[in-house]
């Protein structure tokens, strides 16, 4: 009938939905595949075209190959550690009726929202050598810096992380499943052994390889704990703060990519296939059978201490913010908050309005994507739904790194402005937007547009009369996250800000770096309260109608 | 004979299933058509090409004689009532029925009228202020059709509109949905599985099977004269014999069912049998008389004995084995059941031939 090849004419079809493609499409490929792209030229770049003189370098420099393996044995033992305190933690709060759930929930979600360097950051001021805790209260002196710090920090940083997959998949085990079980004659033993365990696999496999890609990518952790334990995310940084070394931080990049992407992959082609149950199941109806006494309490000790470190680290960071120089003089002082106003004021000021437009953006963004994605079954939305997703397993530095490189020359030149910030946020935080929306897109049946279409509605109408009002709550979810991240982000923007575009998050490093405890814990403080006030906010006026860290 | 809708060798496929195989049909203008099958037989799909939802891989799809194969889903004018009838829980009644007059230029008084009207029409007049979320499943399920008719659209689409109600009520309902669209004179495609519901409501029955269409009829040609096996056997209960052909008249074809057991069966205009040919010949249970005295005259008569009896509230079902072959026969009533060995007489003209194995 037609000439014309039928992925043609689905586009032609609906110039609303191809016009949406194309947008999201370009808008990627320009400020998140172009900045990758940018990072490979630079670094097989050589004075006389294409070299691999850095790779080489890179392999005859002993210190930068060992931070790759350093990279890598913290991610795997990190990664182990906390999917297992991750796991557990999931456990008791599903299946166990243990008292304080309210109390470790909130613990939980404190350690998702606030500063990713936290944990590091108290722990120095807790057990380093002027730490409260060794130096002050027990009185000998002890080695946080290395690697055993780190492995401790990145356990307790990123154990939530896992916690937050798993619990999704423990929920949705049927309860009914293990009272199958019991009535077989299966002892609670046998069902964890026979039915929780196996189900919840792939789900721990999930939250593994989310960990390590984030372990692998982190860099303020390292940064402030890690001594002389180099890993890739602060040698690269080195290389250009110290040395304006581009091209090797670029291949130091690349080279931690290449681990990343492979998790990344394996987590999104293979470990999500897996899953028995999805993630959206109809809530059962049976209640859950109570645990063992030996079990329960196991498992409430265990969290207890997990959740008290934890509080322990946030009581550092406000003890910090008030005393008068910590490790040696803890009476009270308000002049720690009065020091960082000058710097503090105008960052946290810039943090609040780049957040802002960033969450805007990721929401409408996410939820535009998610849209043309699961709705409109077009050719091509496999590329987009890679593209859309990839960011999120990207360490922040590298793409901070590929944005000097890309942007700092013609045709488009965006180095110190507050667009690059703003983008390059929109950019890394665009899948938490596009889960926010995938969330909602599936709770409202696609039969619902049809009878809009059905009724003669077109593409544009359905989305505004019907598509768009449904999805208020997810749009919601998708901004605060998306703000959330924004106002603490610090690997990828430390690359990006200037004098005139500072931002909290870089100062409190750089404050932590030079030993200002008392004014990094002062303005961590402040954005830790800007922070929990907006999830609290969102709480009274959204109430029920947003639905965050359901966990 | 005006059509309402034809489809030409429409064809739909997933991947390397064949939802919909080449089909070929009319639906008769202001007719009530049922496209019948079990899950899975691309009725839904079929329907669904109708309302523009699927794009064919093959073939043409015709409404009202102009070939809409190419216009979006938005612009074919067919209203659709979906399964889980699809209102849109941020309306409230008045606008999810008003929601096409939206799109159809339609002024504002004249378009609240018409809404009022649709839904006088289906007894929901008191419900035009309140959110979906407020409402029965019959309810809803009301709603959903004012909002499909209040378009006047070329061809009303039912997706298995009744599945979601319970027994009661959907015969109830089937009944209405029938009456509105006499009343309307419109032309209705409604999609089932269930075959009571099917020879009830329709004028027209598509029967499918794997993507194929298989008989296309009124509901008593469907249900007495299967052109297929798979017709006979889906369509409530059946006797399906082996038999092979004897001797053929130009009134009637004898049949053997087995040693000494003749049968003569009236000749279906259209059908060529040879002698000795193998066919499977098919008859109700609910035209099978059942007796233990040997009833006078001669002919279609099978002896057996009776193996088991269900009692079913109106019938009686006797399972009747007779030389190798068991035959299901019912009987209205019968309050002492029959026991031991009964004659069994069989009505030529019931006797359907089908000439497959």
């Amino acid at each position: 009938m037609s000439l014309v090849p039928k992925t043609v004419r689905a586009y032609l079809r609906d110039p609303t939905t191809a016009g949406l493609y194309l947008a999201v499409f370009m808008f990627m490929l320009v400020f998140f595949l172009w900045p990758l792209l940018a990072m490979v030229l630079a670094s097989a770049e050589g004075p006389s075209g294409l070299s691999f003189s850095y790779y080489a370098d890179f392999l005859a420099r002993r210190l930068l190959v060992n931070s790759f393996w350093n990279s890598l044995m913290m991610a795997a033992i990190s990664t182990i550690s906390a999917t297992a305190v991750g796991f557990l933690f999931a456990y008791a709060m599903t299946r166990v009726d243990m008292p304080g759930k309210r109390f470790f929930r909130g613990v939980v979600i404190l350690q998702l929202i606030s500063l990713p360097f936290t944990v590091g950051l108290s722990f120095v001021m807790l057990f380093g050598r002027r730490g409260l805790i060794t130096y002050g209260l027990i009185g000998r002196p002890f080695e946080i810096y290395g690697w055993h710090g780190l492995w401790a920090v990145q356990t307790l940083t990123f154990f939530p992380l896992a916690y937050l997959v798993m619990v999704g998949v423990l929920k949705s085990i049927d309860p009914a499943l293990e009272y199958a079980a019991r009535n077989l004659g299966a002892g609670s033993a046998y069902v964890f052994r026979d039915v929780v365990l196996p189900l919840s696999i792939p789900g721990v496999a999930s939250a593994a390889l989310l960990v390590a890609m984030n372990v692998l990518g982190d860099f303020g952790n390292p940064a402030l704990i890690a001594g002389d334990f180099s890993v890739i995310a602060t040698e690269a940084y080195m290389q250009i703060v110290g040395w304006g070394d581009f091209k090797m931080a670029a291949v130091l990049c690349n080279i931690l990519f290449l681990p990343v992407f492979a998790l990344f992959i394996a987590q999104k082609y293979w470990v999500s296939r897996k899953l028995y149950v999805t993630v959206t199941g109809a809530p059962t109806q049976l209640e859950i059978k109570k645990s063992g006494k030996l079990v329960k309490w196991t498992l409430f000790g265990f969290c207890s201490t997990i959740s008290l470190v934890i509080v322990l680290i946030y009581a550092s960071i406000g003890l910090g913010a008030f005393a008068r120089t910590w490790g040696v003089d803890y009476s009270f002082t308000l002049q720690h908050l009065q020091d960082v106003t000058f710097q503090g004021i105008p960052a946290v000021r810039n943090a609040l309005v780049f957040s802002l437009c960033s969450g805007f953006a990721c929401a409408i963004l996410g939820v535009l994507d998610a849209y043309i994605i699961f709705r409109k079954r077009m050719p091509g939305r496999q590329i987009l739904d890679f593209i859309s997703t990839l960011p999120a397993a990207v360490p922040g530095f590298l793409l901070g790194i590929g944005y000097i490189l890309s942007f700092n020359t013609p045709p488009l030149v965006l180095t110190a402005t507050a667009y690059i910030i703003i983008l390059n946020n929109i950019v890394r935080d665009l899948p938490t937007g596009y889960q926010a929306g995938m969330a909602g897109i599936q709770q409202v049946d696609v039969s619902i547009e049809e009878a809009s279409t059905n009724l003669g509605a077109g593409t544009f109408q359905t989305l505004r009369n019907v598509v768009v009002p449904l999805l208020k709550s997810a749009f919601g979810a998708g901004f605060i996250y998306a703000f959330i991240k924004c106002m603490t982000t610090v690997s990828a923007v430390i690359f990006l800000i200037t004098p005139e575009w500072n931002l909290p998050s870089p100062i409190i490093l750089g404050l932590a770096g030079h030993g200002y405890w008392g004014q990094a814990a002062a303005l961590s403080a402040i954005l830790l309260a800007m922070v929990v006030g907006t999830l609290l906010v969102c709480r009274v006026t959204a109430g029920r109608r947003i639905q965050l860290f359901e966990v | 004979m005006d059509q309402a809708v034809y489809l030409n060798e429409a064809t739909k496929r997933f991947g390397s299933v064949t939802a919909v195989d080449h089909a070929t049909f009319a639906v008769e203008d202001k007719s009530f058509t049922v496209l019948l099958g079990p899950s899975g037989c691309g009725k839904t799909t079929l329907l669904r090409s109708i309302a523009g939802f699927y794009d064919l891989d093959e073939g043409r799809i015709f409404i009202k004689g102009k070939d809409v194969t190419d216009i979006p889903p938005h612009k074919r004018n067919t209203g659709m009532v979906f399964q889980n009838y699809a209102l849109f829980p941020h309306m409230k009644v008045f606008d999810n029925i008003a929601y096409g007059l939206r799109f159809r230029q339609v002024h504002k008084a004249e378009a609240e009228q018409k809404v009022r009207k649709a839904a006088g029409m289906l007894g929901i007049e008191h419900l035009l202020t309140r959110f979906p979320a407020q409402l029965s499943g019959g309810e809803q399920q009301r709603v959903a059709v004012a909002r499909a008719l209040v378009i006047e659209p070329e061809v009303l689409l039912l997706d298995e509109p009744l599945s979601n109600l319970d027994a009661k009520v959907r015969v109830h309902v089937r009944v209405e949905l029938k009456k509105i669209q006499r009343q309307l004179g419109i032309t209705a495609i409604h999609v089932t599985h269930d075959q009571e519901e099917a020879l009830a409501i329709g004028d027209k029955i598509v029967v499918m099977n794997k993507g194929r269409v298989i008989q296309i009829g009124t509901p008593t040609e469907i249900y007495f004269k299967p052109k297929a096996r798979f017709v006979a056997d889906f369509i409530g209960t059946i006797n399906l014999l082996k038999a092979t052909v004897v001797k053929t008249t130009a009134k009637e074809v004898l049949l053997s069912v087995g040693p000494d057991m003749v049968l003569s069966a009236s000749a279906s205009p259209g059908v060529v049998l040879r002698d000795s040919q193998e066919v499977t010949l098919s008859i109700r249970p609910e035209n099978i008389e059942i007796g233990s005295e040997k009833p006078a005259g001669e002919g279609n008569v099978l002896r057996g004995e009776v193996k088991d009896t269900v009692f079913m509230g109106a019938i009686t079902r006797y399972f009747v084995h007779t030389d190798g072959l068991e035959i299901i026969a019912d009987v209205q009533g019968s309050d002492v059941p029959l026991k031991g060995s009964v004659y069994m007489s069989m009505d030529g003209s019931k006797l359907h031939i089908l000439p497959e194995l």
